[in-house]
């Protein structure tokens, strides 16, 4: 519950950006650089003396993009294929669990780097990244919850009943099935927030003049000492962020924990 | 012939849950000799578990217990968890339905039985040892030295319940409570792990409070049976005349349910309504709503009344019973 | 006419893993032969390890055979493909063990038991709904069950929704797999007349495995008794509960703790316990535990023998060939 009232409130700010940010994002003010919070410029503002604030609300909205998009994209595909593996078994396993595995045994942010290296660096380029990283470890949840009620009365009569296996699996597999993963999907984009924000950071995510949580940080870190509102504002934000996608998560895992379903 | 080694009065244990005050065990009174083997039978839900977990302190710390349980003389119910500690498996000892739990996976067989005697008694390892495998061969564990070492996932579910019931006995208990037992075996196993339970406990004349759903296990091994409904004790009797001659309602038709050869197909005996809500006020005979023979006082509770060796809770018995008691 | 079911020379292997990368082949289900007439119900028995589950599941469809042939109303029906295979699944249908898994837990009862009207286009849309009223009313539910979810119903009332979907498609053939070992005794009893009904009225055969003997006895026309994957004996109820042949049968038979305290069986009826199929024992599989064990039964492997015209048994002691082995 407070997980989705954080997401909501964020989610919310990120949307409105436009209409409630105090000041254009790139706007830059050689009168205000590196001068603290005050009330016109409640977040302060940074080098460039542009507004923390509104950096913040608009880098939430590329953030959050990135983040969902990236889960999104991995649970579509890794869903029906972790289903799939699972349901069937036997050689097609083997075709569809063997490459993913292969996929899990790299290190996740080389794997990120090596794409963006081949493609160039961008924001697009970061959420098939981080879904690339995030494909396998779905489809492993999907595959395991599958062989879980693949061999359930309901499943192995539902073909005694006529059902093909595409109705077997949309109808039965597939919903029952599902709740580890949204649980897992939900933890994870809470982790994307970082690994964008890493991207970004390492200047390899979200292209400046744009501003993101992971551009923000690697600017702020140069003025720490002087100027920490820079660097402690984005930072604070993300990991209000990571939080309220860990807490759903947490929720979703008491309301799909198995016995809780059975009863 | 002394007094009963364990007896239970008028227990009582119920729990707080969001739908109210559940109240699963409800005055029950029962006592076990030595050598005796008293079943408690009844259906899913009856509290006959409930019961044996009250007696070995093993609820959870939110439920509300009364009444009294002696063991030798002394009250079990209340007791604080260090003392209780020390009777378990000691002076009462317990076999649970799945012999897959009860043992450790991590350690030996032999181990474990020998832990279970050193817990207990200033033996050395050695001798603990040594004892161990004697009681591991003396329920049947083939080549019980060699096997000592064993995990307990190298044997099968039957001999698994041979070596928790090796550890149950290692200290010569006065009490047993064996909770649904051979529920998880086969057949012709069943009857091995049952003829040795019996054995060895009539041979150390161990009090056995077998609680169990099936009345052909009841029929084959006890002395003395009660029946549970619904967190109260119906019916209890010598097993001979539980058979011959049940007298409560529920009883008859627990009886009349059981498939045989003979009756009829389509012709079981089916108790129409469910089990009620024991979360609800339930002042008087809970059989009430499912009972053919329904009174007018059934909504108060009955008094247990006796007729012959059977003491038996039913307002209809009762009833029956007053023209013999003629008016003084 | 022939049988509804005929089972011939089954085989039914799987592959387990061996050591760190090796695999080994189990048998399971090694050459079977058994028949169900119309309308009968024959009791499966065996304990655990036995192979009546895997059998139960290749009548279904629901596991390929390795070896042997399984005749359906006169067709022979494990290479069917397509069409013709939908309509023997359609003509033989499960109900399992755990009501609590055999009904799917999003799925209102109604839906559940439309399922097979549905997926094998039986009737119209709108008599569906009227037929699965049919199907409630007939394992004793009132219609308003039909908008329940699975959670909100006792185990006796999931397995009787269990027994409807089976009914749904119309089946000639009920493969019952211990479709009362997880209820209480007076709950047990409603499922087990209900059974006792389908077979009357509706003339259903069912095919019901279960570990319980008196519950078998109790609704069996005929019975097979299965040990370590084949049949050890098969006759009628009569046959197996009052005469029965085989040592095995025998000591099972022996075992079940009859709810009567006059008839106490004091000896041990059978010692030791199944052994692993993995590695069946030559000859005769139930030597190893058999009181009437010799010489021979350590290598021959024992064939079912006519007793009577109803009844025989695979055992070189009591069910010898009628051709003399010498």
């Amino acid at each position: 519950m407070t997980g989705a009232v954080i997401l909501g409130v964020l989610l919310l700010v990120a949307l409105l950006a436009p209409l409630i940010a105090p000041h254009d994002p790139e706007a830059v003010d050689a009168r205000r650089i590196l001068s603290g919070p005050d009330s016109s410029h409640l977040f302060g503002s940074d080098a460039l003396g542009r507004d923390v604030l509104s950096r913040v609300m608009y880098a939430l909205r590329i953030s959050l993009l990135v983040a969902t998009s990236s889960v999104l994209l991995a649970t579509v595909v890794a869903v029906p294929l972790g289903a799939v593996a699972g349901y069937v078994g036997g050689l097609v396993d083997s075709l569809i669990s063997r490459p993913l595995d292969m996929l899990l045994v790299l290190p996740a942010l080389l794997l990120a780097i090596t794409l963006i290296a081949i493609v160039g660096p961008g924001s697009t380029v970061a959420a098939l990244a981080i879904a690339l990283i995030y494909l396998p470890i779905l489809a492993r949840v999907m595959r395991g919850s599958t062989l879980g009620v693949a061999h359930l009365g309901y499943v192995e009569g539902a073909g005694a009943r006529g059902a093909g296996h595409l109705r077997v699996l949309a109808g039965h597999v597939v919903p029952n099935a599902i709740g580890p993963v949204l649980v897992q999907v939900s933890i994870l984009a809470g982790f994307a927030l970082q690994i964008e924000a890493a991207l970004s950071f390492l200047g390899l995510g979200t292209q400046p003049p744009t501003p993101s949580l992971g551009l923000m940080l690697s600017d702020g870190r140069d003025v720490l000492v002087q100027a920490p509102w820079v660097e402690v504002y984005p930072g604070l934000t993300l990991a209000l962020a990571v939080l309220g996608f860990v807490l759903v998560g947490d929720g979703l895992r008491a309301r799909f924990d198995p016995s809780g379903v059975l009863r | 012939m002394t007094g009963p080694v364990l007896t239970v009065q008028d227990l009582r244990v119920s729990f707080a849950t969001p739908q109210g005050l559940v109240s699963a065990v409800d005055g029950v009174s029962l006592s076990v000799g030595a050598g005796e083997i008293v079943g408690l039978v009844g259906e899913s839900g009856c509290g006959k578990s409930t019961l044996a977990n009250a007696l070995l302190g093993l609820l959870p710390s939110g439920a509300q217990v009364s009444g009294t349980a002696l063991l030798d003389g002394g009250q079990l119910l209340g007791l604080e968890e260090g003392r209780l500690g020390r009777l378990r498996g000691d002076r009462i000892s317990m076999v649970f339905q799945d012999p897959a739990t009860s043992l450790d996976p991590t350690f030996s067989v032999g181990e474990q039985v020998a832990e279970t005697i050193r817990a207990h008694r200033r033996v050395s390892r050695r001798d603990a040892r040594a004892q161990a495998v004697r009681l591991l061969s003396e329920v049947g564990i083939p080549d019980a030295a060699r096997r000592y070492g064993d995990a307990p996932h190298r044997f099968s579910g039957g001999m698994r319940q041979r070596i928790v019931i090796a550890a149950a006995l290692a200290n010569q208990p006065a009490v047993l409570i064996a909770d649904e037992p051979t529920t998880a075996l086969d057949v012709t196993i069943q009857a091995q792990i049952l003829s040795l339970i019996a054995g060895l406990c009539r041979d150390q004349g161990t009090a056995v409070l077998l609680i169990t759903h099936d009345l052909g296990v009841v029929a084959q091994i006890c002395d003395q049976v009660g029946v549970m409904y619904a967190g109260q004790l119906v019916e209890e009797a010598p097993v001979h005349r539980l058979f011959a001659d049940p007298q409560h309602p529920y009883t008859r038709a627990l009886l009349g349910a059981l498939p045989t050869g003979d009756t009829m197909p389509g012709g079981l005996t089916v108790i129409p309504g469910q089990v009620p809500d024991l979360s609800g006020p339930l002042p008087g005979c809970r059989f009430l709503d499912r009972c053919p023979q329904a009174r007018d006082e059934c909504p108060t509770r009955p008094e247990p009344v006796t007729v012959g060796e059977t003491r038996v809770a039913c307002w209809d018995v009762s009833a029956r019973l007053v023209p013999e008691r003629a008016p003084s | 006419m022939s049988p509804l079911l005929q089972v011939e020379g089954l085989v039914k292997t799987f592959a387990v893993p061996a050591g760190l990368v090796g695999r080994r082949s189990v048998s399971a289900v090694a050459g079977v032969s058994l028949h169900l007439e119309r309308a009968e119900v024959l009791g499966l028995v065996g304990e655990s390890g036995s192979g009546k589950t895997t059998l139960g599941r290749c009548v279904l469809g629901m596991s390929p055979v390795d070896e042997g042939t399984i005749t359906f109303d006169g067709t022979e029906v494990t290479a069917l493909r397509g069409r013709r295979r939908a309509e023997f699944r359609r003509r033989v249908q499960p109900v399992f063990q755990d009501p609590y898994a055999s009904l799917d837990p999003r799925w209102r009862v109604g839906r559940s038991i439309r399922e097979a009207l549905d997926a094998y286009r039986i009737g119209t849309a709108a008599n569906r709904n009227q037929r699965v009223l049919e199907l409630l009313d007939r394992v004793g539910l009132a219609p308003s069950y039909a908008e329940r979810l699975p959670r909100q119903l006792s185990g006796g009332q999931r397995q009787r929704v269990g027994v409807a979907a089976a009914l749904a498609s119309g089946p000639d053939l009920i493969v019952a797999d211990e479709p009362v070992s997880a209820l209480d005794v007076s709950v047990q009893a409603q499922v087990l007349n209900l059974f006792a009904d389908l077979q009357r009225d509706l003339g259903v055969a069912v095919l019901f495995i279960a570990h319980d003997l008196a519950v078998v006895e109790h609704l069996s026309q005929r019975v097979a008794v299965m040990y370590l994957g084949r049949i050890a004996e098969v006759g009628t109820t009569r046959d197996i509960f009052l005469n029965p042949s085989h040592p095995y049968t025998r000591a099972l038979i022996a075992a079940i703790p009859h709810p009567d305290p006059e008839h106490r069986t004091d000896v041990v009826p059978l010692s030791g316990e199944i052994p692993s199929p993995l590695d069946p024992p030559t000859g005769c599989r139930f030597h190893p535990r058999c009181p009437l064990v010799t010489d021979t039964c350590h290598s021959v492997q024992p064939q079912l023998e006519p007793l009577t015209t109803s009844h025989r048994a695979a055992c070189l002691v009591t069910a010898p060939s009628v051709p003399a082995q010498l």
